[in-house]
């Protein structure tokens, strides 16, 4: 599955998730759907970033 | 008469399209809004928004419409089929058209409705366009339909991409996800090169369904379309490269650009098909080139998730799995992707006489055609896979839960694709697979046969066919609704 994280927009709070591979740690501004104000990941006002627990057949 | 979009609207009935005079601000949900209350009303008419704004909040040059493909009916239309048998009738034509060609013409400019009308340079601004904002948490307008590109072997694909407004005249990015696209803009890249590419901005709407047939690398995806609008494709020279790449020709709104080698931006969320958002991702940026467009153009839109969307995945799946199984199963009965899983997640089956082991061998060479179906369930063929609520019964009624359910997991090649632009390596994929486990099922849902079991309850066959009920109702009750008292 995927790997997500969700962000909190530290300009107007809007909740929206990006990409954790492409997105978490690359340096790249995410540009808020809402207020479209860039920030970086670590400057989010909440960060949800759960990896799912690993789930492996018997 | 030309096969294209109008002519196609003008076919249908009062109740299948209707016309909305008011304005409409897509890009602030209002589309979106009108069709899901429709929607709720259990109501799926193609809907043409005659006066809807641009994104500057002004009247757009354009009309929009949606919803064009939220009936199998509709489809049928489409495929030449005739509206009264819309389900295996309209899956068996899909299978047909996707192994057909018809090769395409090449028309003068002066006969090519698409172009009509050219922007280009500063003038190409795709802001005039009336770009739909689905849902809430979309990252913006949008626009759904799909995208032409061309090899360096010279070959077309057609496919869908979604193709994102950054609040700029002249640049998008756009949502390349298909194994050919991106492996298309990988060796442009390669090569130093931009690459190509043409958004088809409305077409008669079999040109849209059958762009997702599958084909193999090096087809002449024009040369299927011909085949899936019943003639052959008219092709002009687009107005920035001339004929090194052709442009269909009777194409509502055509915008010719460039991806720039290795130049991305963000895009997403998105409320893709299987009604999930996409998760923000980087993708490649679109340089516009050109707009060209007919007069009185008209602009397509798919309502993403909802019904418009299901048959692109449904109808793709029981038209491929079709060619590709029926051969190898002689009793294959019917297949359906059914819109509870928005066409995507699930596959019903049906089989006569099934024998020992069918069942779990048809459902994994299922698996591995579609690798976002998650779960197959097999049924015997007098269970109408079009009808969810028979495959419900004999899932609930028939099925062994410790034998008849048969999950693999940690499907590797189920969770990861590859995207344009991206390097060597594995990539997670956005969109449906946000919800793809890895670990799928197939579940044997057919009448035990080793041992005494019960039979369903039927009314006789014979009488059935003898007895119809429009002779036996009054006209003035045969008219009402479905729950009236």
């Amino acid at each position: 599955m995927e790997r997500i994280f969700w962000v909190e927009c530290p300009n107007c709070s809007t909740r929206f998730y990006c990409n954790y591979n492409e997105l978490r740690h690359a340096g790249v501004k995410l540009l808020c759907p809402s207020c479209h104000a860039r920030f970086l990941p670590d400057e989010a006002k909440a960060l949800d970033e759960r990896e799912q627990l690993s789930v492996r057949p018997e | 008469m030309a096969r294209d979009l109008q002519n196609f609207l003008k076919q249908l009935d009062d109740d299948e399209l209707i016309e909305i005079d008011r304005p409409v601000k897509p890009h602030e949900f209002e589309a979106t809004a009108l069709l899901k209350q429709l929607e709720d009303r259990r109501q799926y008419p193609a809907v043409q928004f005659n006066r809807p704004t641009d994104m500057y909040g002004n009247a757009s040059p354009f009309p929009l419409v949606s919803n064009v493909y939220a009936t199998r009916e509709r489809c049928a239309r489409m495929l030449d089929v005739d509206p009264a048998t819309p389900n295996w009738e309209v899956s068996l034509a899909f299978a047909k058209k996707s192994k057909a060609q018809q090769k395409s013409v090449a028309v003068e400019r002066r006969a090519a409705p698409v172009q009509q009308n050219v922007w280009r340079g500063k003038d190409a601004d795709v802001g005039r366009l009336p770009m739909v904002r689905h849902f809430e948490m979309d990252f913006g307008p949008v626009i759904t339909m799909t995208h032409v590109m061309r090899s360096l072997e010279g070959h077309y694909n057609v496919s869908f991409a979604k193709t994102f407004y950054k609040w700029d005249p002249h640049e998008m990015v756009v949502s390349l996800h298909t194994r050919d696209n991106t492996r298309i803009v990988r060796e442009h890249e390669k090569a130093g090169k931009p690459t190509r590419i043409v958004n088809v901005l409305g077409h008669h709407p079999a040109f849209h369904l059958g762009s997702v047939a599958r084909n193999e690398w090096g087809d002449d995806d024009y040369a299927t379309l011909g085949a899936f609008i019943g003639e052959p494709m008219r092709l002009v020279p687009s107005v920035t490269w001339g004929d090194e790449f052709m442009v269909p020709a009777d194409a509502e709104i055509v915008i010719e650009g460039e991806l720039p080698s290795g130049k991305k931006d963000l895009c997403d969320p998105f409320g893709e098909v299987a009604r999930l958002y996409q998760a923000q991702c980087l993708r490649p940026v679109l340089e516009v080139k050109a707009m060209t467009f007919r007069d009185g153009a008209i602009m397509q839109d798919i309502f993403s998730g909802f019904r418009d969307s299901c048959p692109f995945g449904a109808v793709l799946k029981e038209g491929h799995l079709w060619n590709v199984l029926h051969e190898k199963f002689p009793n294959l009965h019917q297949i359906h992707s059914p819109d509870s899983t928005c066409g995507v997640y699930a596959v019903y089956v049906s089989m006569k006489d099934i024998q020992p082991g069918q069942a779990q061998e048809i459902g994994r060479l299922i698996l591995e055609s579609f690798i976002v179906i998650q779960c197959v369930i097999v049924v015997d063929a007098d269970i109408d896979v079009f009808n969810e609520q028979e495959v419900m019964w004999a899932f609930h009624t028939y099925t062994n839960l410790e034998k008849g359910f048969q999950t693999k997991g940690n499907w590797e090649q189920a969770r990861h694709v590859r995207h344009a632009g991206e390097g060597s390596g594995k990539a997670p994929q956005s969109g449906f697979a946000t919800s793809n486990w890895g670990a799928r099922a197939v579940i044997d849902a057919t009448k035990p046969q080793d041992f005494a079991f019960g039979e369903r309850s039927q009314v006789p066959k014979d009488v059935m066919e003898r007895v119809n009920l429009d002779d036996y109702l009054a006209p003035s009750r045969a008219r009402m609704p479905v729950g009236a008292k």
